[in-house]
């Protein structure tokens, strides 16, 4: 199929990379489809592109990359809602917020993960309660060393 | 919107599937249960309205500042293949 987006013109996805969200993004219930693109090969920075809405798109990172120790455990209610065996059916990204004409600035919501089952084609935006978390995570050292 | 006045031990039933009981209080704190269906999530509304407002600003990432935020990363990241 042809996407269209405002931030990248058309582009082609295949039907099967196509992600469905029961529930959508917290904020954002009406768009229930996305996929993930690459803005460069080998990139540590997703867009999560609404497939309904072509000027809704959220950047998004694994979080691992930058917190070595996150780790979630997910309820037996996540996993059927996923229709996951178990969590190793699972991938985990969070959504990153690029200030406006400041991506120095930028954080991660790691209180937000988003949680895929590729094989499935299902994600859902999940609420960490987990002091260690925060909803804005600072994704580069501001130290300046 | 319904008020009701309860006491501590005492429930509220919401349709077939929701029940809201009175634990505790102490002082101005109420301790509350909820017993819910595992599909309806619950959640402390300053959280919830945090990961929405989040979003919502996450939203508004443009293309360009985007480049520059990858550009920020693929310093020693990058660099090592080369």
């Amino acid at each position: 199929m042809d996407l269209a987006t405002t931030r990248f013109g058309v582009v082609p996805v295949e039907e099967e990379r196509v992600l469905h969200m029961d529930r959508g993004l917290i904020g954002f219930a009406d768009q229930r489809r996305y996929v993930i693109l690459q803005p460069r090969p080998s990139s540590a920075l997703y867009w999560y592109q609404s497939v309904d809405r072509a000027d809704l798109a959220f950047v998004i990172t694994i979080p691992q990359l930058f917190v070595a120790d996150y780790r979630l455990t997910f309820t037996e209610s996540v996993l059927s809602a996923l229709k996951a065996e178990g969590p190793g059916d699972l991938d985990v990204y969070v959504l990153v917020t690029i200030p406006k004409g400041r991506p120095e600035d930028m954080t991660a919501n790691l209180m937000g993960p988003l949680v895929i089952n590729q094989k499935a084609h299902l994600a859902e935006q999940l609420i960490i309660e987990d002091a260690r978390y925060s909803h804005k995570h600072p994704l580069l050292k501001r130290d300046g060393k | 919107m319904l008020v009701l006045t309860r006491k501590v031990g005492q429930n509220i039933t919401v349709g077939d599937a929701v029940r809201i009981s009175v634990i505790d209080i102490r002082g101005r704190q109420v301790r509350l249960g909820v017993e819910a269906p595992d599909d309806m999530p619950i959640h402390r509304e300053e959280v919830y309205l945090r990961i929405q407002e989040q979003n919502i600003e996450a939203a508004a990432a443009r293309t360009d500042d985007l480049d520059r935020a990858l550009d920020l990363f693929s310093g020693p990241r990058d660099r090592e293949s080369e």
